[in-house]
């Protein structure tokens, strides 16, 4: 009897072979076209960790002009291109091995197809000889991750590797951004490959046209119409930098608005018209502005349910004008109005060339009171936040004052839980791309690594990550990564020694019953110690009076990380807040507060 | 010691057969807290023109799982042209869905055309004869649960 040899996919090339290099032919083997067409496309930086069936991969990037960061943990590689992705909005691409190394980018790849955003993550896998066989450290990603990428291949065959991540790299990029997976073989990293293939056919592609002038007719003909429109600004306007169209739109208009946890810093939040933040904890203006309104302008946003609250009671008096990319994005939640397919920043191009035909031909809308209204909101429901019970440090001060210390320009990465919100909240984002974090999936763990791809990609700004004692402890390995390439990041650590966001929920909806939402970590691990092991600068702060002193500090260190353990208060809320499942109409503005909206239209 | 069950348990009973097949689903019960019109569902066939890749009819099921809709009935064979193949999918949805699977299947980078076909109904009566045979499937549930 004959036994089939099946070859042990990890280990096809033996120590002291050619590994990725060219065995001599002007063919270059899979693994450097690989390496050429990622140079070809202008990539800078990659963030991966190496293994068995990336080895030839790895020596091709040996000396090639793309800088290779190693990661610590492959999450921490699909959060750093995230993060560079967001902060420069080129593509953000991450390498990974087969099996494990691949599965650790899952949380990632499902974060970046949440909020749109466009990313490359390159998997090994073992030989296409030992596919289906259960080989060593095989995983069958391409499939793992379909649901949570716009697209994913896997490709076995040396001639198709230019292609296909170009390929990638062109779905990733263009309508309506997201993550998208190349698996390749370790035989076909390995033979010599034809690059003469430079990107797939891909019939069933289609990237979006131009908008419909009479879509955009009609969205204009009922923003004229409307008593109390809102511009309802979300991510899109970002990934498709559209802000200063978002702004030449609504100071012609002097409509309203209001934008979304994605989009902080699309629109001014300085400016005048702006009502802040819709939403589970948005602003009392925000959140009523959006309710109270006869007519939702949605520009790149998608109606989520922390946006709209409970579905039956949102915005009841709205009729909506949807702009978005993504076709299936139009009517998804809610029957709209006027639907207008394409890019945010030339949909509202159009519809602001519209409004002035219009107006300039005697249209003459009049949202006079409604403006009144809203502007009577925003005086009189300001964001603000009581001293602490327990007589602790206020983390609201904390981040106002890392805001305003750290000035415009820096970039802020949060985690995800209270923290968060507070940074939404007390910090002011007057730029688009300076306010990072995981709207959609909610990654605890995304901050640190995230702010590391903001500094590579942006190495000239200040970049904070704003993280959760809790989530901290996810990622923070990657402290090491940024200690040892030379990525100085600052960490501050809103430590409430909680999973506080729980434990919030936990005090209002489940009578104070704290399972599991407590941690010990006031001490374990002590996290100023923690940041020197790593080679970060480890600073401590619990007291009010220290706080401007130790932000500045930390603002004094440039050439190395620093993470500061503020300890604060340990029953702080997130106020407002519109309770998951009850109405926008409910909002409270503190504790058992519900705001007076006032007499409806 | 207690044993929460006989110990070797007995042979299961044989089951009651099931409920005969009813073609057409009940009245689909309007979800709560949704804004959206629930007009009746009725059946659409759809004609899916995909990429000929390995994986498509895990992306294109994959999809509608995702997605909670249920595939009534799904053929896939062969096209005059060996890149593409042809999906035909049965669906029994009312209007607003089948705009939403339709569009959703659209976005697939593999989908290269969708179209609806006349004649839902005749579809599914012809693909359930070529469905309908081997072994039945009375019982076989219920006698798994014992
Ligand atoms: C990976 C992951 N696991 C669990 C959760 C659920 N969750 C949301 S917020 C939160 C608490 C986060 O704690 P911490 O980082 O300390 O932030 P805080 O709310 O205390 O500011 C948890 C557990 C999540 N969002 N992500
Ligand atoms: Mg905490």
């Amino acid at each position: 009897m004959t036994t089939t040899h099946i070859p042990d996919g990890a280990t096809t090339t033996a120590p002291g072979d050619t590994g990725g290099a060219s065995v001599g032919a002007e063919l270059r083997t899979g693994a450097e076209a690989l390496v050429g067409t990622l140079e070809r496309l202008g990539v800078e930086h990659v963030f991966g960790l190496p293994g068995g069936a990336v080895l030839p991969l790895y020596d091709a990037l040996y000396g090639a002009s793309v800088r290779h960061i190693l990661v610590r943990h492959e999450q921490g590689a699909g959060h750093a291109a995230q993060g560079y992705a967001a902060a420069t909005g080129k593509v953000g691409v991450c390498l990974a091995t087969s099996g494990p190394g691949a599965t650790n980018l899952v949380t990632a790849l499902a974060d970046a197809n949440m909020d749109s955003v466009p990313i490359v993550a390159i998997t090994g896998n073992v030989a296409s000889t030992a596919i289906g066989s259960d080989a060593f450290q095989e995983a069958d990603i391409r499939s793992i991750s379909m649901p949570v990428t716009k697209h994913s291949f896997l490709v076995t065959r040396p001639e198709e590797i230019a292609a296909t991540v170009s390929s990638a790299f062109h779905i990733a990029a263009t309508g309506r951004p997201g993550p998208v997976l190349v698996d390749v073989t370790k035989d076909a990293l390995v033979a010599a490959a034809d690059e003469t293939m430079l990107q797939l056919p891909m019939p069933g592609y289609r990237t979006p046209t131009v908008p419909s002038p009479e879509a955009v007719r009609d969205a204009v003909e009922l923003m004229l119409g409307a008593r109390r429109p809102v511009l309802y600004v979300g991510g899109g306007c970002l990934r498709a930098n559209a802000s200063e169209e978002v702004r030449q739109l609504a100071e012609l208009t002097g409509i309203p608005v209001v934008t979304t946890l994605m989009a902080r810093g699309v629109f001014p939040d300085s400016h005048p018209q702006h009502m802040g933040m819709p939403g589970m904890h948005g602003s009392v203006s925000g959140v009523a502005t959006l309710q109270k309104s006869d007519l939702i302008i949605s520009l790149g946003a998608r109606f989520d349910d922390r946006v709209t609250g409970a579905k039956d009671t949102f915005a009841p008096k709205a009729q909506i004008v949807h702009v978005d990319i993504d076709p299936s994005e139009i009517g998804k939640n809610f029957p709209t109005a006027v639907g207008v397919v394409g890019d945010a920043r030339a949909a509202i191009a159009m519809l602001v060339t519209e409004w002035t035909r219009r107006t300039a031909a005697g249209a003459a809308p009049d949202y006079e009171r409604w403006i009144a209204k809203s502007l009577g909101w925003k005086r009189r429901y300001p964001l603000g936040y009581d001293a602490p019970s327990d007589g602790a440090l206020a983390p609201q001060l904390v981040i106002e004052r890392l805001g305003a210390i750290s000035g415009p320009d820096t970039i802020f990465a949060a985690g995800v839980g209270q923290h968060q919100m507070w940074a939404s909240q007390f910090i002011g984002y007057d730029q688009p791309r300076h306010w990072l974090n995981s709207g959609g999936l909610g990654t605890m763990g995304y901050a640190v690594p995230a702010a590391m791809g903001a500094k590579v990609g942006r190495p000239d700004a200040t970049v904070w990550a704003i993280d959760g004692d809790g989530c901290f402890q996810m990622t923070n390995q990657e402290l090491a990564t940024c200690s040892v390439e030379g990525i100085p990041i600052k960490v501050a650590i809103i430590n409430n020694a909680a999973l506080g966001m729980v434990k919030q929920w936990q005090a209002l909806f489940y009578s104070e019953r704290f399972s599991h939402s407590q941690l010990p970590s006031m001490q374990v691990p002590d996290f100023a110690t923690l940041a020197t092991a790593y080679g970060c600068v480890g600073l401590r702060c619990d007291r009010a009076a220290d706080v401007d002193a130790t932000i500045e500090r930390a603002m004094e260190v440039d050439d190395q990380p620093v993470v500061v353990d503020f300890r604060v208060s340990q029953d702080a809320m997130v106020w407002p807040m519109v309770a998951a499942g009850t109405s926008n109409d409910d909002i409270q503005h503190a504790r058992d507060v519900r705001p007076d909206f006032g007499e409806d239209e | 010691m207690t044993l929460l069950s006989d110990y070797p348990p007995h042979d299961p009973a044989v089951p009651t057969a099931a409920p005969a097949y009813q073609p057409h689903t009940a009245p689909h019960d309007p979800t709560k807290g949704t804004t959206m019109s629930n007009d009746a569902r009725t059946r659409h066939a759809l004609s899916v023109l995909v990429e000929n890749n390995p994986g498509v009819l895990a992306r294109v099921s994959v999809l509608f799982a995702r997605r909670n809709f249920n595939i009534d009935h799904l053929v896939v064979g062969p096209t005059e042209d060996n890149k593409v193949s042809r999906m035909t999918i049965v669906v029994n949805v009312n209007a607003e869905q089948l705009h939403k699977v339709t569009n959703q299947l659209d976005k697939l980078v593999e989908v290269i055309h969708i179209e609806e076909l006349e004649d839902a109904d005749a579809i599914r009566t012809q693909l359930w004869q070529i469905n309908d045979n081997g072994p039945r499937p009375v019982g076989a549930m219920a006698a798994a649960a014992f």
